[in-house]
C-alpha cells in the first residue's frame, strides 16, 4: 500500500498541475535542477526505478541536444568559447541549453511519475460527479481497447493460416493488413450491438442514472489541497514580482539574492518534494510499526 | 405461486413468413428450476429473449406473457422487467465496463440508487459470489469462467425474481462450467430466484430441475417433470440431450424409474446386471504408418519473463489419425496447435511436419495442401459478405484454372451439405452451420492435416455428431486431425488417441478406451456409471452392447 493510492484523485491532479505549471514558467536553473530532483526521488519513492533506469538514458539524450542546439540559434553571451566565421558559441547560451534541457527532464519525470499514480479508473472518477455519461463511454471505450487488439491479433494469424497472401510481396501486405482491418471493423459493429444489449437489459429509461465512485474527499485531502493552492500561489505571486529572476545574457549572474529570493526557493522546494516526503513519511512509518511487531 | 405464465404465445420475425414460435403455453411456479432444450434454431433463444422484453427481437408478437399479474407484452415498465434477470451465452460480450467493480454495479447506477445503497451491495454481492480477490482488476484480466460469474453477478445485483439463462455454460471448459452451475443452484436454494435455463449439457441440470421443456421447430412438445419425459420422450431426436443415464436405460427393456444422474446410473447397473470384467480381444491392427506431425521436445513461452508453457513436450501424430489434445484451460493447448500451424515458433525443440522441419516450408507453402487451421471463434476466417465469396477468394487464390476452381467448389458444396448456406452473410449464421461452413472453406486447399481448435464449443448433440462424420470423413480420405477440446464425450467418441496436456508436457497418451477407463475424473459420464460393473466402457453404446450380452439379475 502506498500512500498516494490513499490521496484522492482530483488532488492529486491538482499538486501535479501546480508542480508543471510552475516548472514550466520558470527560467531559474537553481529551481529547474530542485523541480528534476524532486520528481526523480517521487520517481524512486514509488518503486518505479526500473522506469527512470530505462529513461535515463533519454534524459542524457535530451540534455545534450539542447545544451548543444541552443548555441545555434542564440549568439548572446559575452564569454566566447569558439568562433567559426559569423557563429559564435558562447558559453552563457550553452549553459541556457542545459537549464532548458534539465526543466524538460523534470517534465518528463513528473508525467511519468504521475502517469503512475493516476490509473484509468482515477481519470474517470474525476468526470462521474459531473459527467456521467462521458465517464461511461470512457470506460467503455477503455473496455474496448484491449478487445480490439486481441481480435486484431486472432485474425492476422488465422487469415495467415489460410495462406492467400504473400509475406513478401510489399503490395499483397498492405491488400492482407487491409482486409483484416476491414474484417475487425466488421465484428466490432457486431460487437457493439452486443454490447448496447447489455446495457439495454440492465437499465431503466426515465431514471437518472447516478454515478458510483470509490473516491471520496476527506480531510487529510482537504488540508494537501489547501496546502498546494497557498504554496503555488505565493510562488506565482513571487515569480511574477521577478523574485526568482536569473539572468543569463549577457553574463550569468543571480538578480539580487536577498531573503525573498531565498523564500521563493524555499517554497518551490517545499512543494517539489511534498509527494516524495508523503511517500517517505509512508515508508518510515510502516517500518516503526514492522518493527514494534 | 405462478411467477410467470406464457398463453398462446407466437412469434414471426419481421419479412419472414414462417413462425418462429406457435402456440406455446406453459407456467413457472416460484422459485423451481426449469430447463429447456431443444435442437439449435428450434426457437429456445427468441423464447428466452420474448420473456425479456428490452432484448426481444423485432417482429410479429401475438399472445399474452404474464409476469407477477403483468402482462409484460402490453404494458411494461423498465423497472419491472428488471425484475427479470438474463444472462446469455458468450461471456465476453455482455461485459460492459473495464473494471469488475464498476461492471458490478452498473445496473445499480441505472436504478439511481444513492451511493452509500451502492457500495452496501456491491460488497455483499462481491462477497456471495466469490468475486473480492478479483473487484478491482480489469475485465479483461479475467477468465471466461470468472467473466460468466461476474455477468451472473452483476445481473443477481438488481435482484431479479426470474433469472433467465441463454447455455451459459457452453463456452466454458468442464471446471468452469460445474462451478458456474454451483452458484446457480445456491442462488436457487438459499434466495429462492426461480430459475429458466436453456442448456444442452443436461448431465448436472435434469436431477434437480422441477420442469423440463422441449421446444422442437417452434413448438413447446414437452412440458413435465424430466423423469417423465425420460418415457415419454422415447425415440425421438432430442434423446441425445439427455443424461446418459436415461439414454442407457431407454435402450434396455427393464422395468424400473428411469435413472437421471450418474449416481442413479450406478444403482441401477449394480442392481440389474453381473458384473462382467472380461477382457475386450484386441482388434487394432499393428501396422504403423508414417508420423505426420513429429514435434520433439518443445519448449515455449509467450515472452522473456512469461513462465514456459510448453515444457519439453513431445507429440507424435500419425496419418489418418484423429487425435485429440485434452486439458484444463491455460494448460497450452491452443499454443500447440499456434507452434505446428507455423504461426508461433519454439525457443527449444523441432517441429516436423511429414518429415520436414517446418521452417523449410518457405513462402506459405506449408499452408497450401499441408496444413489448415480452424480457430476457436471460425468468424475469424471470414472476410466477405458471404460464404460463396469467401469460397471463391480462397479459391481463386490456389493454383488452378478457373473451370477446375468451380468445380472444386461446388464438389465441396456438396461434401459439406452446405448449399442453403452458401449466399447468407458468415456473421448471420448459427455457431454450427457457420463452422461447417469454415470447415469446407479449409477444405479448398486439400490440406493433409486438419487443426481444429476447440470444435464443439458451443454445439449441440445433433451438430456434434454430424461434426464427427464429417471427422470420419476427413479419416477415409487420408487426412490427419489433432483437436483440441474440453469435450471429454466427443473425445471419447470419435478419436484414435488422446492425450492430458498438463504442466507443459503430455502426461499420458493412449487409446481412448485405454485413456478414459484409467481415469477417475476426467472421464466420461458412461465410464463413471459402468466401471464398478464393466471394463473399457466409455460410450453409452458401449454400455448397452455390454449390458445386452451381461447376465440381468
Amino acid at each position: 500500500m502506498q500512500a498516494y493510492t490513499r490521496i484522492h484523485p482530483a488532488v492529486l491532479t491538482a499538486q501535479f498541475t501546480f508542480i508543471l505549471l510552475s516548472v514550466m514558467f520558470t527560467f531559474n536553473p537553481i529551481l529547474q535542477m530542485i523541480s528534476m530532483l524532486g520528481g526523480i526521488l517521487y520517481l524512486i519513492a514509488l518503486g518505479k526505478s526500473d522506469t527512470l533506469k530505462e529513461s535515463i538514458k533519454y534524459y542524457i539524450i535530451i540534455l545534450v541536444i539542447t545544451t548543444l542546439t541552443n548555441p545555434l540559434f542564440s549568439h548572446y553571451g559575452q564569454t566566447v568559447l569558439i568562433k567559426i566565421g559569423i557563429f559564435k558559441i558562447t558559453f552563457e547560451s550553452l549553459m541556457f541549453g542545459a537549464g532548458l534541457g534539465i526543466s524538460i527532464i523534470a517534465v518528463m519525470a513528473w508525467c511519468q511519475a504521475y502517469s503512475s499514480v493516476m490509473t484509468t479508473e482515477k481519470y474517470v472518477s474525476l468526470f462521474k460527479g459531473k459527467l456521467p455519461k462521458t465517464a461511461l463511454t470512457i470506460t467503455i471505450t477503455l473496455r474496448y481497447i484491449p478487445m480490439l487488439k486481441r481480435r486484431w491479433q486472432e485474425i492476422l494469424s488465422a487469415q495467415r493460416a489460410l495462406g492467400m497472401y504473400s509475406y513478401k510481396n510489399g503490395h499483397e501486405k498492405i491488400k492482407f493488413f487491409l482486409i483484416c482491418f476491414l474484417a475487425l471493423i466488421e465484428w466490432s459493429f457486431e460487437n457493439a450491438a452486443n454490447t448496447v444489449n447489455s446495457i439495454l437489459a440492465r437499465s431503466c429509461k426515465g431514471i437518472k442514472r447516478t454515478s458510483c465512485s470509490y473516491y471520496k474527499i476527506q480531510k487529510y485531502d482537504l488540508i494537501l489541497l489547501i496546502l498546494s493552492v497557498v504554496l503555488f500561489l505565493t510562488f506565482s505571486f513571487m515569480n511574477i514580482e521577478g523574485y526568482t529572476d536569473f539572468e543569463y545574457y549577457p553574463k550569468i549572474k543571480l538578480q539580487n539574492f536577498n531573503l525573498k529570493s531565498l523564500t521563493s526557493v524555499i517554497i518551490f522546494t517545499v512543494m517539489a518534494f511534498i509527494p516524495f516526503f508523503i511517500e517517505l513519511k509512508e515508508y518510515l512509518l510502516w517500518k516503526y510499526y514492522r518493527s514494534k511487531i | 405461486m405462478e411467477i410467470l405464465q406464457v398463453k398462446n404465445l407466437g412469434f414471426t420475425y419481421t419479412g419472414n413468413r414462417t413462425k418462429a414460435l406457435d402456440d406455446i403455453n406453459f407456467s413457472i411456479s416460484a422459485g423451481s428450476i426449469n430447463l429447456l432444450i431443444g435442437a439449435t434454431g428450434s426457437g429456445k433463444s427468441t423464447l428466452l429473449r420474448l420473456l425479456k422484453r428490452q432484448l426481444s427481437p423485432a417482429g410479429q408478437t401475438q399472445g399474452e406473457i404474464i409476469f407477477d399479474t403483468v402482462d409484460i407484452l402490453n404494458k411494461s415498465s423498465d423497472l419491472l422487467s428488471l425484475k427479470i434477470g438474463y444472462v446469455g451465452q458468450d461471456p465476453e460480450l455482455q461485459i460492459v465496463t473495464d473494471k469488475v467493480w464498476s461492471e458490478l454495479v452498473f445496473g445499480l447506477e441505472s436504478m439511481g440508487l444513492s451511493r452509500d445503497e451502492i457500495h452496501r451491495r456491491a460488497a455483499e454481492f462481491a462477497s456471495y459470489f466469490g468475486i473480492q480477490e478479483w473487484f478491482d482488476k480489469s475485465t479483461d484480466e479475467l477468465s471466461g469462467g470468472q467473466k460468466q460469474i461476474l455477468n451472473l453477478a452483476s445481473v443477481m445485483i438488481t435482484e431479479p425474481e426470474l433469472l433467465i439463462l441463454d447455455e451459459p455454460t457452453s463456452q466454458l471448459d468442464p471446471i468452469s462450467s460445474s462451478d458456474f452451475m454451483s452458484t446457480l443452484i445456491k442462488l436457487n436454494m438459499e434466495l429462492g430466484t426461480t430459475i429458466l435455463i436453456a442448456e444442452h449439457r443436461t448431465e448436472d441440470l435434469f436431477p434437480i430441475s422441477d420442469k423440463l421443456l422441449i421446444v422442437d421447430r417452434g413448438k413447446l412438445i414437452f412440458c413435465d417433470t424430466p423423469r417423465c419425459a425420460c418415457t415419454m420422450m422415447k425415440g425421438h431426436d432430442i434423446y441425445d440431450n439427455f443424461p446418459t443415464a436415461a439414454k442407457i436405460w431407454s435402450m434396455l427393456d427393464i422395468e424400473c424409474e428411469c435413472p437421471i444422474s450418474v449416481k442413479d446410473g450406478i444403482t441401477f447397473l449394480e442392481k440389474h446386471y453381473y458384473p462382467d470384467q472380461s477382457e475386450e480381444e484386441n482388434t487394432a491392427d499393428k501396422s504403423i504408418l508414417p508420423a505426420v506431425i513429429q514435434a520433439s521436445n518443445i519448449w515455449f513461452r509467450y515472452s522473456k519473463n512469461d513462465k514456459d508453457i510448453l515444457k519439453g513436450a513431445n507429440l507424435t501424430v500419425r496419418q489418418g489419425e484423429i487425435f485429440s489434445i485434452l486439458g484444463g484451460n491455460g494448460s497450452g493447448k491452443t499454443t500447440i496447435l499456434n507452434l505446428v500451424s507455423g504461426l508461433k515458433r519454439p525457443y527449444k525443440g523441432k517441429i516436423k511436419i511429414n518429415g520436414k522441419n517446418i521452417l523449410e516450408y518457405k513462402n506459405n507453402s506449408l499452408y497450401k495442401g499441408v496444413i489448415s487451421y480452424l480457430p476457436q471463434d471460425p468468424k475469424l476466417l471470414f472476410i466477405k459478405d458471404t460464404v460463396a465469396d469467401d469460397l471463391y477468394e480462397l479459391a481463386g487464390s490456389l493454383d488452378i484454372e478457373r473451370q477446375q476452381q468451380d468445380k472444386l467448389i461446388d464438389e465441396t458444396i456438396q461434401l459439406f451439405e452446405i448449399k442453403d448456406l452458401i449466399n447468407i452473410h458468415p456473421y448471420d449464421l448459427s455457431g454450427g452451420e457457420r463452422q461447417k461452413c469454415a470447415l469446407a472453406k479449409l477444405m479448398l486447399t486439400d490440406p493433409a492435416v486438419f487443426l481444429l481448435d476447440e470444435p464443439t464449443k458451443g454445439m449441440d448433440a445433433a451438430y456434434k455428431k454430424k461434426l464427427g462424420i464429417i471427422l470420419k470423413l476427413f479419416k477415409e480420405k487420408g487426412k490427419t486431425v489433432l483437436i483440441t477440446t474440453h469435450d471429454i464425450e466427443f473425445a471419447a467418441a470419435y478419436s484414435d488417441k488422446c492425450a492430458l496436456l498438463f504442466n507443459g508436457i503430455f502426461a499420458c497418451v493412449g487409446k481412448p478406451s485405454q485413456f478414459f477407463s484409467g481415469n477417475h475424473f476426467y472421464t466420461t459420464a458412461s465410464a463413471r456409471i459402468s466401471r464398478r460393473i464393466f471394463n473399457n466402457t466409455i460410450l453409452f453404446e458401449d454400455v448397452v452392447k455390454r449390458c445386452k450380452k451381461a447376465k440381468c439379475k
